[in-house]
């Protein structure tokens, strides 16, 4: 175990492969940063930094990290009355601590919260939460019951694209290497609530998480832990709206989790039907 | 311009140091390594732990998931701080409430613990532990060791 090295006096065990690093200005010195060979966006580094320690294979792209927490375009959040705009590399626990989305969007706030660790919510971003393709992405699924939509700046320049359209585009690995994710939007829903049930207060991989967010009585619910990634439930909103039982609408729309080391698909679609209520209920007094 | 070897102007503990990194060093290693100063752990290199927990620029973040370049320009706090009264009150109290065994945990535990008000109640105290295990024993003395820093910096200022 690495324990033991570091307790021996081992003094590096952070064993990162040879890497070069740029931190551009401008959004078009980012661009053009990304378009050379083995170039990567680095924001937090709370999911890339892990993933090039294990080695993943799909690190082994990975030559230049092309660090993108200088742009003032991925910085920030702003009140834009309607929608909410909020930089790719605002972090977790900066978006907790807003009072703005606490006020304006507090599924969001909560989901913030219940990320990770609080060390770790200093470091990880929105825009990350985004492209880590991660079953249980809480920011991500807070920022689907909110319809959001998000920035990119590309060849074409900017422009916007619903959350879910960047999504599929990321699950089928479509992604033009240059394309920037500059922030997200999301609507206004002061009533919406955030839950979640995980392994571990400080760190717990959601098993399921619920993000409800009430548009007048209408309400929209996100699903994450369960499968692939984050999603909106359509059938299991319809149904809340209904005040009908939720079971068959989740058996419907959840496909069995991937993860076969995590508790039975039987378990966390009852789990599942607890927490949207409870998200529901704090949705409602909120 | 892409380097691998890049300038780092960092202040640690109150201290200027100016030196050259790769890009792939990360700040625990710098500072473990290039530094000397081993106070501070690497459990899980992946920022589940908590045990590499240092201050950036007042703020606690994994030491491991951080790359030393980063630093450029800011300032980082470690439990080897000399006269951080902060850390001392933490210190003095985690051996008075018996808060650690083997004490690979306690310099994350404390670093994790400084931005607390000192009369911050065991909830909130748990709160910003909560990214930090101890594997020796239990929290409660671990909390109660916390919570007695803060009454004793309290008490201290009036």
């Amino acid at each position: 175990m690495v324990l033991c090295a570091a307790t021996m006096g081992v003094p590096a065990t952070s064993d990162l492969p040879q890497l070069a690093y740029v931190r551009p200005r401008t959004v078009d010195e980012a661009r053009a940063a990304l378009a050379a060979p083995r170039a990567r966006a680095y924001a937090g580094g709370t999911d890339l930094l892990p993933a090039l320690f294990a080695r993943r294979p799909w690190t082994e792209r990975i030559g230049t990290l092309v660090d993108v927490k200088a742009l003032a375009a991925t910085r920030g959040i702003d009140d834009r009355g309607a929608r909410l705009r909020i930089g790719a590399v605002v972090t977790a626990a900066e978006l907790a601590a807003s009072a703005v989305v606490r006020r304006a969007a507090p599924v969001l706030a909560e989901a913030a919260l219940a990320t990770a660790s609080p060390a770790v919510r200093h470091r990880g971003t929105v825009g990350g939460n985004v492209v880590t393709p991660h079953p249980a992405g809480d920011v991500v699924t807070a920022l689907l019951a909110l319809d959001a939509a998000v920035e990119l700046a590309d060849d074409d320049g900017t422009h916007e694209l619903p959350l879910a359209a960047l999504l599929a585009a990321l699950h089928a690995d479509t992604w033009p290497r240059t394309r920037l994710l500059l922030a997200v939007q999301v609507a206004r829903r002061p009533r919406s609530a955030f839950a979640k049930l995980g392994t571990r207060r400080g760190f717990g991989r959601a098993l399921v998480a619920a993000a409800v967010a009430l548009d007048g009585a209408r309400p929209t619910v996100a699903l994450g832990g369960l499968h692939g990634r984050p999603f909106v439930a359509a059938a299991v909103g319809a149904a809340l709206a209904a005040d009908a039982p939720l079971a068959p609408a989740l058996g419907a729309e959840c496909r069995p989790p991937v993860h076969d080391e995590l508790p039975s698909v039987a378990y966390r679609l009852r789990a599942a039907a607890v927490v949207i209520a409870r998200a529901r209920a704090r949705a409602d007094r909120a | 311009m892409t380097a691998t070897a890049l300038p780092v102007r960092v202040t640690v503990n109150g201290r200027r140091h100016e030196s050259t990194v790769e890009a792939a060093t990360t700040l625990v290693d710098f500072l473990r390594g290039d530094l000397g100063l081993t106070g501070t752990k690497v459990g899980c290199d992946g920022g589940e732990c908590g045990a590499c927990t240092v201050l950036l620029d007042g703020v606690p973040v994994p030491s491991c998931l951080v790359l030393a370049v980063e630093t450029d320009g800011r300032a980082v706090t470690t439990i080897e701080h000399p006269d951080d009264p902060r850390l001392g009150a933490l210190a003095g109290a985690f051996v008075a409430a018996a808060g650690l065994q083997c004490g690979f945990c306690t310099p994350g535990m404390i670093m994790a613990a400084h931005p607390l008000p000192a009369d911050a109640d065991d909830a909130t105290i748990r709160a910003a532990l909560a990214g930090n295990l101890c594997r020796c024993t239990g929290y409660v003395k671990i909390v109660a060791a916390v919570r007695r820093a803060g009454r004793r910096s309290v008490g201290g200022r009036r």
